[in-house]
């Protein structure tokens, strides 16, 4: 690991700067702000969407990021708030870690290392934010080393599993992780031997592991109803992987090459390590959003792989351990992190402001008398002003729980279909905020009825200044009728 | 069982329709019947007469309508033969490390890569040259070297995808370098890269080709929002049921080991695979016997397996199911929707007013099919042939795609008076609010407008 420590020093580096200065990618992390607050003011966890909506009240939800809401509420400025990114940020970096270690363990030389996490941090990258699943990283990587291991601990993998359970839906991987491990191992075996049937238990175990949350038994059900949920259509992390995503190009696509071309070869694993990277790969290929899953899992995997099928990337015969390299095994983590540490403080001291956010557009309409019906040509700019006093939106970042009649809707707008203007009418929205100069700006400037009441070079936001044609709106209760397919979620 | 596969693909293939670029291809094809090849784009189009096309893919267009010519049926025997021609060179290929057995796996995975293709016009033939070069140059030698050349020599000439000639021929010469085989396979390893890489002079377009050919490929993403490129969109199914088979395939068995052309050439296949799903046959091709050969070392057993009749009939059963599954889904609306049937009304409604008109499509490739239904009147901004267009009318085409400022003074400046969109557009939308344009007919995915009065 010890070009690996460095390379895990510059993306430690890198994922602090971003997390410290740019932590709000999108407007998910206001809305978790306020569904944190709203958990610690009442005590209890919202299971419904409420008034901060009026295309769908009362829809059921399932906030799976409660505990990463209530933590970024709990440290919402100064230095808890620095904290609290940098714990994110060190979540990223310790994924990276525990599958670098647990490649060393498994025979991964030093440069194969060094190359394969430069790969790894790269397949990260794209994803990363102050976002609940960063926390699930470290929590996969985890849970897959303790499947390796032989022997009583190997059940501490139940404990992380409930972990997960209550940080990210992703917990749902745990069981059919540890299922693809038993049914590997007992082809290696040749058998049901005892590792195999120390696999099963973990597998069963697994499955009441994740249930160990405030939901239940609801959070698998929602997260397997996810995969089949026809809203991921309209979702850009749903889509599939495109060699355009850099993340992907040349982050989580290196190392898919490295497995086609070394395979899961090594010898008594090959059952494991083949339904691991094919379990991996049908993820990464089928959405963009498992990428960073793909290279965590990947890496412990390939290197050593890789390691065996190039000479010049070859583990060096074993020797014994001198005290110097005992000491190594220690510096060399503790120097990478004070480096990263280092360059970060740099990074955050020279880094541009934050890019402008909807935040200006949003402030204007709260500003406006009265009470509004928001749509938000993208849905995530919503999540901005879930909560404000006098803006009820039509959909925001929450996303999944939105019925998918909401969600026609919304494309029905978006793309402008022949409905559009009626749509708006229909579902009484009397504010849109747009990017400037797209297609529904245009249309709603050639169109009567709308009047400009903020612009600046991204946005513009419009308010009806006459009444719709059809006056009936959906009222909150034919909202309720239509109710979701499934309980969905979408990070 | 080779039967049975033959058999499935001949039948979904009898059952297909053509592509809209087969339209196109047909119409390029009796223009250099006529009228000799083209080397510049004519006055099918209004915005870069003139412009310098190199001829690119004229062999291909004039086999196309020379099969044509023949009815339907000579085109789906063609299209039948050359299915045909690449799964035998795959199962020749592989069968030469593998077992029949692991041979019949390959050209399984190859039928299910090449679902979509399965048609007139679905570009097989770059995976027939793929795999016929795959052959020879997999043992180098005087006349592989010559035969190599000869077949670089045809495709290039047959289209852009001449180009990958070279790359392939690159692959197996870096692998006898690194392999470090015997003096003489090195050496006419590296003559056949040589000749490759001459025959991509031997064209119309000369030096031009290779510039061109690479446009012409479609996996530059400067057509982002021109065309479509990723495999889920291209090719769904091939996708799905062939490339990702595929990848799992190699993610237990591997590339064959001390076999560096071949891991160079399943690297290359892959990303060209994932640049534009349109060549997931080539990727298939390619890709597949490496893998027989690499199945067949991990498991001696499965190659030296002799069919006994109950595993025979179990096989064949399993075979059967899976052809019969992928043959039903490529016929059944799991392929991308095409168009073809669709524009040529349109065109043809626009053309018999008798006056000229030009029009803008939303998609370049409904452009072609505009030309193909042989309107004289109507004259295109850009077609298919994206690689011949300069680069100013490019980014025209992509601003008024993409609704950019201006687009509208760009249909002004350029007296466009009709337009060819889809339906479901915001851009339909906006032409239907728009005065001084009407609705002159629509089919299920397009619309095509008209201007009623003079361009401001």
């Amino acid at each position: 690991m010890k070009y690996g420590w460095l390379v895990i020093a510059v993306f430690a580096a890198r994922f602090l700067a971003t997390a410290i200065v740019y932590p709000a990618g999108d407007g998910d992390l206001a809305w978790q702000r306020w569904l944190g607050a709203t958990i610690a003011r009442t005590g209890a966890i919202p299971r419904s969407l409420g008034g901060e909506t009026f295309s769908a009240p009362g829809a059921p939800w399932l906030p799976q990021e409660w505990a990463f809401s209530l933590l970024a509420h709990l440290a919402r400025s100064g230095i808890a708030w620095d904290m609290f990114a940098g714990m994110v940020a060190l979540c990223a970096v310790a994924a990276l870690g525990i599958a670098g270690l647990q490649a060393q363990a498994r025979g991964a030389s030093p440069r194969t290392l060094a190359l394969l996490i430069a790969f790894a941090g790269f397949a990260l990258f794209e994803s990363f934010g102050v976002r609940a699943q960063v926390l699930a990283w470290p929590l996969i990587a985890a849970y897959l080393w303790l499947l390796e291991i032989e022997g009583p601990w190997a059940f501490a993998a139940l404990g992380v599993a409930a972990l997960w359970s209550n940080l990210h839906a992703s917990a749902m991987l745990a069981p059919v992780l540890a299922g693809l491990f038993t049914i590997g191992s007992a082809l290696d075996e040749r058998g049901i031997g005892k590792r195999t049937q120390r696999l099963a238990l973990i597998a069963v175990g697994s499955v009441a592991a994740i249930c160990c949350n405030p939901f239940g038994w609801h959070l698998p059900a929602y997260a397997i109803g996810l995969f089949a949920s026809p809203i991921k259509t309209y979702i850009t992390e749903w889509k599939v992987t495109d060699i355009d995503d850099l993340s992907f190009a040349f982050g989580a696509l290196p190392l898919l090459l490295i497995g086609m071309l070394a395979g899961a070869r090594d010898k008594g694993r090959r059952g494991r390590d083949g339904f691991v990277l094919i379990g991996f790969a049908f993820l990464v290929l089928s959405a963009a959003r498992n990428v960073p899953i793909f290279a965590i899992a990947a890496l412990p995997i390939v290197a050593p792989a890789f390691s065996r099928a190039f000479g010049w990337f070859a583990a060096a015969p074993p020797k014994p351990l001198l005290r110097s390299d005992r000491l190594a095994a220690f510096a060399l983590p503790v120097s990478a992190l004070a480096l990263a540490a280092i360059v970060a403080v740099q990074l955050v001291r020279t880094a541009p402001p934050p890019a402008n956010l909807a935040n200006a557009p949003l402030e204007a309409l709260a500003d406006v008398p009265g009470e509004h019906r928001l749509f938000c040509a993208d849905f995530a700019w919503c999540g901005l002003t879930v909560g404000a006093p006098n803006v009820r939106v039509f959909l925001d970042g929450r996303a999944d729980p939105y019925p998918i009649a909401v969600w026609r809707d919304f494309a029905s707008v978006v793309r402008l279909d022949g409905l559009w203007r009626v749509t708006l009418d229909r579902r009484g929205v009397d504010a849109v905020l747009v990017a400037k100069d797209s297609a529904l700006d245009q249309a709603l400037s050639a169109g009567r009825g709308w009047r400009v009441n903020y612009a600046d070079k991204t946005y513009r936001l419009w308010l009806r200044v006459a009444a719709p044609s059809q006056q009936r709106f959906l009222s909150a209760r034919e909202a309720r009728l239509d109710p979701p397919r499934r309980i969905i979620r979408r990070t | 069982m080779r039967a049975i596969v033959a058999l499935a693909v001949i039948l979904s293939i009898a059952r297909s329709s053509p592509t809209a670029a087969f339209a196109f291809e047909r119409w390029y094809g009796e223009r250099i019947a006529h009228g000799g090849i083209m080397l510049h784009l004519g006055a099918e189009t209004f915005a870069a007469r003139d412009s310098w096309s190199g001829g690119l893919g004229w062999l291909g267009a004039f086999a196309d309508y020379a099969v044509s010519l023949g009815g339907r049926a000579a085109t789906l025997l063609a299209t039948m033969g050359g299915a045909l021609v690449m799964l035998a060179l795959v199962e020749e290929r592989a069968r030469r490390a593998a077992g029949a057995l692991v041979a019949l796996g390959a050209v399984l995975l190859v039928t299910a890569c090449s679902i979509d293709g399965l048609r007139p016009g679905g570009g097989l033939e770059s995976a027939v040259f793929a795999a016929a070069l795959a052959l020879l140059l997999e043992r180098p030698g005087p006349r592989a070297a010559l035969l190599a050349t000869g077949i670089a020599i045809v495709w290039c000439n047959t289209g852009p995808q001449g180009l990958f000639a070279s790359a392939i021929a690159l692959a197996f010469a870096a692998g006898a370098v690194i392999e470090r085989r015997d003096i003489s396979q090195r050496y006419w390893a590296i003559v056949a890269f040589a000749g490759a890489a001459v025959a991509t002079l031997a064209t119309p377009a000369f030096f031009s080709y290779p510039a061109l050919a690479f446009e012409g490929l479609r996996i530059d993403r400067a057509f982002q929002g021109l065309v479509a490129f990723h495999p889920s969109e291209v090719a769904p199914l091939a996708y799905r049921a062939g490339f990702m088979l595929i990848v799992f395939v190699a993610l237990i068995a591997g590339a064959p080991r001390r076999a560096a052309g071949e891991a160079i050439l399943v690297c290359f296949a892959t990303l060209l695979a994932l640049a534009n799903g349109a060549y997931l046959p080539v990727f298939a091709v390619l890709v597949a016997p490496s893998l027989a050969r690499s199945v067949a070392s991990s498991w001696p057993r499965l190659s030296a397996m002799r069919l006994g009749w109950t595993k025979l009939v179990a096989l064949g059963t399993i075979c059967v199911l899976a052809v019969a599954m992928l043959a039903g889904a490529a016929t059944t609306g799991l392929r991308p929707v095409s168009a073809a049937s669709e524009i040529a009304p349109l065109v043809q409604l626009l053309d018999r007013d008798g006056r000229t008109h030009r029009l803008y499509c939303a998609t370049p490739d409904w452009c072609g099919e505009a030309i193909a239904a042989g309107a004289p009147g109507v004259s295109v901004l850009m077609d298919g042939r994206i690689y011949a267009y300069p680069f100013e009318v490019r980014a025209m085409q992509l601003r008024i795609t993409a609704l950019k400022a201006h687009w509208r003074r760009d249909l002004s400046l350029e007296r466009i008076d009709a337009l060819l969109l889809r339906r479901d557009r915001a851009m339909a939308t906006l032409m239907a609010a728009t005065p001084g344009w009407r609705v002159a007919g629509s089919s299920a995915t397009a619309t095509l407008f008209e201007r009623t009065g003079a361009a401001p």
